[in-house]
């Protein structure tokens, strides 16, 4: 079997240590991540979720033990020659990450990544109109100014900045943060796109059930900077009860089937979308009519 | 009945722009009434709030709060009546302590120091954050952070509270806090609100619901009337709510589903009988 792409081993990492002040963030995780695998990472508010994407990206170093991703491993003695190699393949789209946009057009805005990693202005537009297309920007808005653009529009422009840089993982901080609903369905939809499309590896940190429930190929759930559980959404999201321990909303759809199951209905295995409740209700309707 | 918020024909653009925000709204609101305006990013739902604060001045119609026109030399007694919590709390904090923060309001308007300390003490006290007082607001989360803006609008004793877009920024367990707490608080003081927001889940307590779409108010009801499927919601960049999705769902599957609109619990019940009476 291939090696994971990301592999966490005992990493551990302490805010502050060997001061009174001392925080243990992070208690001896271990975690892989397969290449190509859709991964949920979920926790309440101060579970750790953060921490972990801050050592991903070299801008914390553990406290002890060890990241490795792809061939090249994070240490807490690691280099920053050894940081730059994997900052280059992973792309982080931070929460309202259109706060961070600065430049006096779009596609200036898009290629300042790729150029910051050394390529010619000339290549460094070129990814940045088709990263465009890929966030379904129109061409037309290249010229403008990001700041004249809708809210919806300027996180477009910001998840291209990211995805011009090509990264093999993608990291997801809570990215659909204060869109509507039909933004928070468009941009969940374009990263399952550019997952089964391009094959990237995607990392969603969110507070958002229902997302990691119908994204996500397996869930990791953090509470109190310890990895409590990693399992496909279904094993996770049978347990409402468990769900609530650990600080977790449980989804609608959860909620939903757990209720009717109190009325007489059973179900197995556990839903996890709307669809697949609606087609269990069919069932057991139907099965006790004949 | 006594009208807190009126407002006639509003009409607003930016200076240089032709694109109207707002098309010739109009709708009121009664004193002790929960409405909630809902309406996607750019529909011009917040536009409306802040008109009706005085935030910024329409370019024609005209608003009413509480029986006086709003115009520049009524505007600051108007404001003194609402209070106003916005999306981003870390944009309105000014106090080095959460304390100080609560305290600002009443200082502005020269209460003395005893009766602000037992202002700003039962305002935290209702949001349940005064054990927070001398921490700095910096330091709190984004739940926290909104209770702290919620006890600043609670001490100034306001009629009307306005969240707008209070809780987009919170997890889906701080909105919820918010929400509830919201609903405490107004049956205490029987405030008027006003809610915007693209949640259909906040608008769980509304009484009633305004939807705008492209700066026109398309629909105004009871929840009953405006989260069906006659209101082109999702069309409307929003979602309905989840029962609504559920029967919608399982009409799709042939399953014969009742007309009138319900709630979660009500789905379960129906879904249940339904089950046990086939027996």
């Amino acid at each position: 079997m291939a090696l994971p792409k990301i592999e966490f081993k005992q990493v551990a990492f302490t805010y502050q240590p060997n001061t009174p002040f001392a925080v243990k963030a992070l208690d001896h995780i271990n975690l892989e991540i397969p290449e190509n695998s859709y991964t949920a990472i979920v926790g309440h508010t101060g579970s750790g979720k953060s921490t972990i994407i801050q050592l991903l990206d070299g801008l914390l170093l553990p406290t002890s033990g060890s990241i490795r991703v792809d061939e090249n491993v994070i240490s807490a003695t690691s280099s920053n020659a050894q940081l730059g190699r994997i900052r280059s393949q992973i792309g982080i789209v931070f929460q309202f990450p259109e706060a961070q946009l600065f430049e006096e057009t779009v596609l200036k805005d898009i290629a300042f990544g790729p150029q910051n990693f050394g390529k010619s202005e000339e290549e460094a537009f070129a990814l940045a109109r088709e990263a465009m297309q890929l966030v379904g920007l129109d061409a037309d808005l290249a010229e403008r100014s990001p700041f004249e653009l809708s809210g919806g529009q300027m996180r477009r422009v910001a998840i291209a900045g990211v995805l011009a840089m090509k990264p093999s993982i993608l990291i997801l901080d809570e990215p659909t943060a204060g869109l509507d609903p039909r933004g928070q369905r468009e941009t969940m939809q374009l990263f399952e796109r550019l997952h089964v499309d391009q094959h990237v590896t995607v990392i969603l940190v969110t507070h958002q059930m229902e997302d990691a429930a119908q994204y996500a190929d397996q869930i990791a759930v953090m509470n109190g900077g310890q990895l409590v559980k990693v399992a496909e959404p279904a094993q996770i999201f049978a347990n409402p009860q468990w769900l609530k321990d650990n600080h977790l909303t449980v989804p609608k759809t959860t909620q939903m089937a757990h209720e009717l199951e109190r009325g007489g209905f059973t179900f197995n295995p556990y839903p996890l979308t709307l669809e697949q409740l609606a087609v269990q209700i069919k069932r057991q309707l139907e099965s006790r009519t004949q | 009945m006594h009208k807190m918020i009126t407002v006639q024909d509003a009409v607003y653009s930016y200076s240089d722009d032709e694109h109207l925000v707002l098309k010739n709204i109009t709708f009121d609101v009664e004193r002790g009434e929960w409405v909630s305006i809902v309406g996607h990013n750019g529909s011009g739902k917040s536009t409306m709030a802040k008109a009706i604060d005085g935030l910024l001045k329409l370019t024609s119609g005209a608003i009413e709060i509480d029986g006086t026109a709003l115009a520049e030399d009524t505007v600051w007694k108007i404001r003194e009546k609402i209070g106003f919590v916005f999306q981003n709390p870390d944009n309105q904090f000014v106090g080095a302590t959460v304390a100080d923060d609560v305290a600002f309001g009443l200082e502005n308007r020269h209460v003395s120091h005893d009766e602000m300390v037992a202002k700003v003490d039962e305002a935290l006290h209702l949001v349940h954050m005064e054990a927070f007082a001398d921490r700095e607001p910096a330091g709190l989360s984004g739940g926290q952070k909104q209770r702290v803006a919620l006890a600043g609008v609670i001490a100034m004793r306001p009629e009307i509270v306005i969240l707008d877009e209070a809780t987009s920024m919170l997890d889906p367990e701080g909105r919820q806090e918010i929400m509830q707490l919201m609903r405490e608080l107004k049956q205490t003081y029987d405030f008027t609100v006003l809610t915007i927001t693209h949640d259909i889940d906040e608008t769980a307590f509304a009484d009633r619901i305004l939807l705008i779409d492209d700066g026109e108010l398309v629909a105004a009801g009871t929840p009953e009337q405006v989260l069906t499927n006659g209101t082109d919601l999702v069309d409307r960049g929003l979602e309905l709510p989840y029962a609504e999705r559920l029967l919608n769902q399982l009409n799709l599957l042939h399953i014969d589903v009742p007309q009138q609109y319900m709630t979660n619990d009500q789905v379960v019940k129906w879904l249940c009988q339904k089950l046990n009476s086939s027996k």
